[in-house]
Parts: structure tokens; C-alpha cells; sequence
């Protein structure tokens, strides 16, 4: 579990858009449509009733894997998140299973944010890259194909703007 | 058509039963699998718990599906 620190809060998580979920699980689905044909197939064709059964074995143990394969992606998808608190920014990228990389910056440490519409899809479904650069950071900080892009843009600088406020303050905490 | 009959026709109930053993074991690995990266690297408990265990309920249904057809297939 991610640990947070005292007196911090999440306030938001960012994950890629629907969009991408759809396109990495797509062949997963097409081959999980297979056995409701075989299914068919198999009344329809008024086979014996144990043949029957048997195509509705092999059918569900099919189903069964491809359940598994999209339940895999989906754990991929919905790992692979920033997240938005009020003192940093926590963004975790998932690769695949075991593998991944964590990374996190406080938010007075932004410097500009960087958004990238591209495409006719993206406009249409709007979603685009994010990118955030830090101060004293060489390395620019991306997060690809997020829904609405410039509503995270701009919480995450009303945020910035916030904890820079804070620490100006003589009782500021950070 | 009738090859496949045939083809079907010919597998043995203890080549069904090692599948399904076959397929309990997948599902047993790909379960410790997941609940280990829900628990270490999700940020709410409560709602990675309701999504494993929506998968367990969904890999439960069909391999009880699997059972009912493979007995049904024997009787």
C-alpha cells in the first residue's frame, strides 16, 4: 500500500483514458467472443447433448483464461496512476506485472506543466500527454493519454500555487 | 464435421479432469499474483479488495460451470 504521510490527503488520481484500456484489451475480447460462437454452433447444429457439454467446457475454460489475461491488463491500467496529494505528486508506472517504477515530487518543486492534444481521436475523446517539469530535475515527468488533460493541468497548478503560498507563509509547514 | 465429433468423442474424462485441475492451478497462481500487486501498490484498500474480488466471484462462477459441464459430460 502506498504510504502517505501525516496530515496528507489524496486529492486526486490520474489514469490514462478509457481509450487505452479498450485498445490493450481489445484481442482479449475478440477471442473472448469464440465461445458463445462455438456455443452456437454447437445447438445449432443439434449435436448429441454430451457433445454439448463438452464444447461448454472447453468454452468456459477458454473464457476463463481470456477472464484472466483482461483482468491483468486491467490491474496494469489501473496501477499505472499519478497520484495528487496535497504535498507531492506520487507517479507510479506500471509496466507489467513486477515491474515498475515509482517516482514522486513535491508540488513547490513544479516548475511548468505541459499538456499534448494529438490527433483527431484525442480531441474527439479528449485525452492527451501530460508533461511536468520540476526544478533541479533534469528529467521531465509524463503521464500519456489522460482524460481531460487541461482539468489536470489546471488542478495540479491551483495546487502547485497552494503549496507555494504555504511555504512562503512564516507558518508554512513545508 | 464428423472428424471433429469424433475428435471429441475421443477424449478421455481424465484428460478433462488434468485441464481443469490444469485450470485451477492458473487460476490459483494469476490470483496470488494480482492480490499481491493490489495490496502493495493500490492507494485505496477498500476498492482493490471489491476488484480481486470480483475476480475471484467471476473465476469461481466459470469454473464451477467447467464442473457441472464435466460431470454432466460423464453421466
Amino acid at each position: 500500500m502506498i504510504r502517505m504521510d501525516e496530515g496528507e490527503k489524496v486529492l486526486m488520481e490520474i489514469r490514462r483514458h478509457w481509450y487505452v484500456l479498450i485498445t490493450e484489451s481489445a484481442i482479449v475480447g475478440t477471442f473472448g467472443i469464440f465461445p458463445f460462437f462455438a456455443l452456437l454452433s454447437a445447438v445449432a447444429f443439434d449435436l448429441p447433448e454430451r457433445m454439448v457439454y463438452l464444447v461448454l467446457f472447453f468454452s468456459v475454460g477458454w473464457l476463463l483464461v481470456m477472464w484472466s489475461i483482461f483482468f491483468i491488463i486491467w490491474t496494469n491500467y489501473y496501477l499505472d496512476v499519478w497520484i495528487v496529494t496535497n504535498r507531492r505528486v506520487i507517479d507510479i508506472e506500471q509496466f507489467s506485472l513486477f515491474s515498475r517504477e515509482v517516482s514522486e515530487f513535491r508540488l513547490d518543486r513544479v516548475q511548468d506543466i505541459t499538456i499534448e492534444v494529438k490527433g483527431l481521436l484525442a480531441t474527439l475523446l479528449k485525452f492527451g500527454d501530460l508533461y511536468l517539469q520540476t526544478a533541479g530535475m533534469s528529467r521531465e515527468f509524463k503521464i500519456a493519454k489522460i482524460p481531460n488533460p487541461y482539468e489536470a493541468k489546471d488542478f495540479i497548478m491551483d495546487q502547485v500555487d497552494k503549496a507555494l503560498k504555504e511555504k512562503s507563509s512564516p507558518n508554512g509547514v513545508n | 464435421m464428423e472428424e471433429v465429433l469424433n475428435l471429441f468423442e475421443a477424449i478421455s474424462p481424465i484428460f478433462m479432469w488434468v485441464i481443469l485441475l490444469g485450470l485451477v492451478i492458473f487460476v490459483g497462481f494469476i490470483s496470488s499474483v494480482l492480490s499481491f500487486h493490489w495490496k502493495e501498490y493500490s492507494v485505496d484498500a477498500f476498492k482493490s479488495n471489491r476488484m480481486f474480488r470480483g475476480y475471484l466471484f467471476v473465476s469461481g462462477v466459470l469454473l464451477l460451470v467447467m464442473i457441472v459441464a464435466l460431470i454432466l459430460t460423464q453421466s
